[in-house]
């Protein structure tokens, strides 16, 4: 017998899991591009 | 004259215990090393474990059991210490760019959507009657990634290892066959024509410090994806850091082909008559088909969304790459955009979800996990 309830969990929790992982991970590399170019033309800057 | 001498003998043979089951398996072992040799169906994986299956369908080789030549490996480096398919990961990072997910990182997002097909073959594979853990390994299949779907099974349902690990590099190797019909169908003309802006300059900086960005992001999210993701970072960091190269090649070179070595010829090994040909079987190529199926699709369509949203447009067939099929998924992309317009260049853009793509499945995979157990 399928647990249902369990394999809705499964597909709510994890298929929104993936998501809110990887919009965490597209957010977290955007934030960190713009630190470092930010900080290289800076540096560019000062020569 | 005594002939029971010579029963003797006949019965210490194989032949004596071959089985009509024996003989499909090497046919289906031949059929595997002739895809590898003639078609190049992902042949480093193919040869191996047809060759595994093979000698492990020969009577009394009994090359499987508790403490033989291919149980070792299986049970100490697949089954019970996840050992093999990290070091595959740590291979497949020292030989990945990331930059094309660093330039534009909203293509990540389609690596997510492509993991549609992992949950709803999952619900495929419970109505057919397989239980939660069978359904998740076999959803796995859906993301195109082996080693991620030898990970998961190896946990959760090792019995369906061989059936699983073969039907995800069976359809990693047929991409440009699977994929074309889907790209189609979901794309009008004019979609496949959308030139991209070149990709923008990744420093070296930016390139060192993404594994190490990744790894803290998905790792505090999802432990359980730990051994493929930081492993499959460690071979980006040495790849990019540019001061290892010695390690960089022993892990996209020596390591990986070793741990491949072993790796194919205990799938293989998984794979007697008395297991393989069961009807589940056929079950799971078939929801493994229908799961890379409907994350092509989900790939496409997300890509589509959001070109509703955006002001630079891009072109969906890149969403097909959102599988992880890496790079084969982003080089159909490519055709199918140049059979459009042979100056399109989307291949670099493709490969940001298609590398996005496995880190999706590999978070799909440790989500499995963590619900799980």
């Amino acid at each position: 017998m399928v647990n249902w309830g369990k394999a809705f969990e499964l597909f709510f929790i994890g298929f929104g899991g993936v998501f809110v992982t990887l919009i965490i991970l597209q957010l977290g590399i955007s934030l960190y591009s713009k630190i470092i170019n930010r900080i290289e033309n800076m540096m560019k800057k000062k020569g | 004259m005594d002939f029971s001498i010579f029963n003797k003998i006949f019965l210490n043979t194989g032949f004596a215990h071959l089985t009509f089951g024996n003989v499909v398996m090497w046919l289906i072992a031949l059929t595997f090393i002739m895809l590898a040799v003639k078609k190049h169906y992902e042949p480093l994986l193919l040869v191996p474990i047809g060759f595994g299956m093979f000698i492990v369908n020969l009577p009394l080789t009994e090359l499987m059991k508790e403490g033989h030549l291919l149980w070792v490996p299986y049970h100490y480096a697949i089954a019970h210490f996840d050992l093999i398919p990290p070091i595959i990961f740590m291979g497949i990072g020292a030989m990945t760019d990331f930059g094309p997910v660093i330039a534009n990182p909203k293509t990540i997002l389609i690596g997510a959507a492509a993991q549609f097909g992992v949950y709803m073959t999952f619900f495929g594979a419970l109505l057919l009657g397989f239980n939660l853990h069978e359904a998740a390994s076999i959803g796995i299949i859906g993301g195109a990634d082996g080693p991620t779907t030898i990970f998961l099974t190896a946990k959760l349902a090792p019995h369906l290892l061989g059936a699983t690990a073969v039907a995800a590099y069976s359809y990693m190797a047929m991409v440009p066959i699977i994929q074309p019909p889907i790209m189609k169908l979901l794309t009008s003309k004019e979609e496949r024509k959308i030139k991209m802006k070149k990709i923008r300059y990744i420093s070296k900086i930016e390139k060192i410090g993404f594994p190490l960005v990744a790894t803290l992001i998905i790792c505090l999210l999802i432990p359980p994806a730990a051994p493929l993701v930081g492993m499959m970072m460690v071979g980006n960091l040495f790849k990019e850091c540019g001061v290892v190269e010695r390690l960089s090649n022993a892990a996209q070179n020596e390591l990986i082909n070793i741990v491949t070595i072993f790796l194919g010829l205990c799938i293989g090994g998984t794979m007697p008559a008395s297991v393989f040909l069961k009807p589940q079987s056929l079950y799971i190529f078939f929801l493994g088909l229908i799961a890379f199926s409907i994350s092509t699709a989900a790939g496409l369509l997300l890509a589509k969304l959001m070109n509703l949203f955006l002001k630079e447009k891009i072109n969906p067939l890149i969403g097909a790459a959102g599988v992880s099929a890496v790079p084969m998924a982003a080089r159909v992309a490519q055709v199918m955009a140049m059979k459009e317009d042979k100056s399109n260049f989307i291949l670099m853009h493709a490969m940001g979800p298609n590398v996005a793509g496995t880190i999706g499945t590999v978070s799909a995979a440790g989500l499995f996990l963590s619900l799980l157990f």
